[in-house]
């Protein structure tokens, strides 16, 4: 099995319409190392909401694999989804609930006992600095603190992989550092991290390697540091350009 | 390349009774949650129905026979009338899932527990089921109780009662929840009510009795059997009224339970075609 949490093998999606098919993923195949922030990256419709939402079992492949500890995801779906917590790019949070009915109820949908979703909810909502907001509705929340609950209720469940897609997206610059820790936070407890995200900084700032996705195709995969030390540039930012450039040009 | 096993995929759990048993412990928080959601707001569900029932039956009760309406009809037309509501619950309902695919998008989260496709799309069935028996339950009990005399009986069938309204509910959430999936976000709020909602309403024997239609036109009378809610309100009627004056409950139970298997195939079709889902 290895180190490798995750195994992705010749994966594609196509999305038909009635006018024309589209591929969103080509063949792409990777691996994703326990343990680590792996960041994906590219610009609007590369592939990145597409792929994490494969990984996260909303929608299926067209072809290809998914492996995870070495087996494929959907000959077992529920122990995968067990180990799976999912942050998508819209706070798809329940509207009907409060903030602490939320976390509550997550953890009772994965079937958690009781006592252990009182406390990890109380450990949770102490951690993301939402007690003092746990009765409140969840439309009454600032973006910021609806990010935290919506991370925190990924997490509810205790999973070994958190799939993050655009977790700072349009929030102020305070919030977002304040989540960079959370993020680096999961790190050391041990959870792999796939990050999906525009930001260049944080993914710099955040992921031990990055995968650069261009129209559905992997342009690049490599380790943060080694590729900053590789190039002339020392920003991720204008690495990530000048390859999107030569891409083009392609 | 290596195309996708769906049977496989379909096969959340190699083992049966495992698989079962996951789902239906995780179909039951999501039906606690949707009474918690549900008691939240209880009071003002009861309220909204009491005043639409005080409407009723001030109207169909005394202010429609006192202009000339048979008072025989007066418990028939309480019935059809108490049933409609069941269209502005089922368009609440499929208002939320509209509005929740194209904005909130909380049913990915959903697709995204430890539960099938079908088994969600079940706990959607039964919380609906739920919402309608607090509404119109006690607004057909109420009803009977002060339409006293008025309401004439001849013989109820409890059992009947049980089994056609546990059928009306299916139908009226299937057909909801098949319209909210079926169609877009801006046609469903344009077209729904005139194209989809307002005919099966009109020529669902609402506000007469089928039989008195088909005396008076056996066509017209054979195409409202084409609309289910024809038999959702002639076998309510003749499950609680009893009486030779409505279509037989058997017949009814019989095209309930069709029009239902029919929307749920064309449900599951149209949700996957929507949701894209595994």
């Amino acid at each position: 099995m290895g180190s490798q949490i995750l195994q992705i093998k010749n994966l594609s999606k196509i999305y038909k319409s009635y006018k024309k098919k589209v591929r969103a993923l080509d063949n792409v195949s990777l691996s994703i190392e326990r343990g680590e922030i792996f960041g994906l990256l590219g610009v609007n419709g590369a592939g990145k909401t597409t792929l994490s939402s494969i990984l996260a079992t909303l929608h299926p492949a067209t072809s290809g694999q998914v492996l995870f500890e070495g087996n494929s995801i959907y000959t077992d779906l529920v122990a995968y989804r067990k180990n799976l917590g999912f942050c998508p790019q819209n706070q798809n949070l329940d509207m009907f609930l409060n903030v602490k009915d939320n976390l509550l109820f997550a953890g009772r949908y994965f079937l958690m006992p009781e006592e252990k979703i009182q406390k990890k909810v109380q450990t949770l909502m102490e951690k993301f600095g939402l007690t003092k907001y746990e009765k409140f509705d969840v439309e009454d929340l600032s973006g910021g603190n609806k990010q935290k609950l919506l991370i925190a209720r990924a997490l509810i469940h205790e999973p070994k992989i958190v799939i993050l897609d655009e977790p700072t997206v349009g929030l102020d610059p305070d919030i977002r550092r304040t989540l960079w820790e959370m993020i680096k936070e999961l790190k050391k407890t041990g959870i792999t991290v796939i990050l999906t995200t525009h930001y260049l900084d944080e993914a710099e700032y955040l992921s031990d390697r990055i995968c650069i996705l261009h129209y559905g195709k992997i342009l690049l995969i490599e380790n943060v540091k080694e590729l900053i030390a590789q190039h002339e540039e020392k920003k991720l930012e204008d690495i990530f350009l000048k390859l999107m450039r030569e891409a083009k040009d392609e | 390349m290596n195309k996708i096993n769906m049977g496989k995929i379909n096969n959340i759990s190699g083992n049966f009774f495992n698989n079962f048993v996951q789902n239906f412990r995780v179909f039951l928080q999501l039906i606690r949650r949707d009474i918690k959601v549900l008691k939240s707001n209880i009071i003002s569900v009861l309220i909204d129905n009491l005043c639409m029932l005080c409407v009723v039956i001030l109207t169909f009760g005394y202010l429609l026979p006192k202009m000339g309406m048979e008072k025989n009809l007066i418990g028939p037309i309480f019935i059809g009338q108490t049933l409609s509501h069941l269209f502005e619950i089922g368009f609440s309902l499929a208002t939320k899932i509209v509005q929740d695919i194209k904005f909130n998008k909380f049913i990915e989260y959903q697709l995204g527990l430890p539960i099938s496709v079908g088994w969600l799309i079940t706990a959607y069935i039964v919380n609906f089921i739920i919402e309608a028996s607090v509404i119109t339950l006690p607004m057909l009990t109420l009803g009977i109780l002060i339409l006293g005399k008025k309401f004439i009986i001849y013989k109820t069938s409890w059992l009947g009662f049980i089994v056609i309204y546990t059928l009306v509910t299916i139908f009226f959430a299937a057909l909801f929840m098949l319209y909210s999936f079926a169609y877009e976000y801006t046609w469903f709020w344009n077209n729904i009510w005139p194209r989809r909602i307002e005919p099966l309403y009109d020529f669902g024997c609402i506000y007469f009795l089928w039989k008195k239609l088909y005396a008076f036109s056996p066509v017209l009378g054979t195409l409202f059997l084409l609309n289910p809610v024809t038999y959702a309100t002639e076998g309510t009627r003749a499950a609680l009224i009893g009486g030779n004056q409505f279509i037989h409950i058997l017949f009814c139970i019989i095209g309930l339970t069709i029009a239902i298997l029919l929307i749920l195939y064309l449900l599951k079709d149209r949700v996957r075609k929507r949701l894209d889902h595994i």
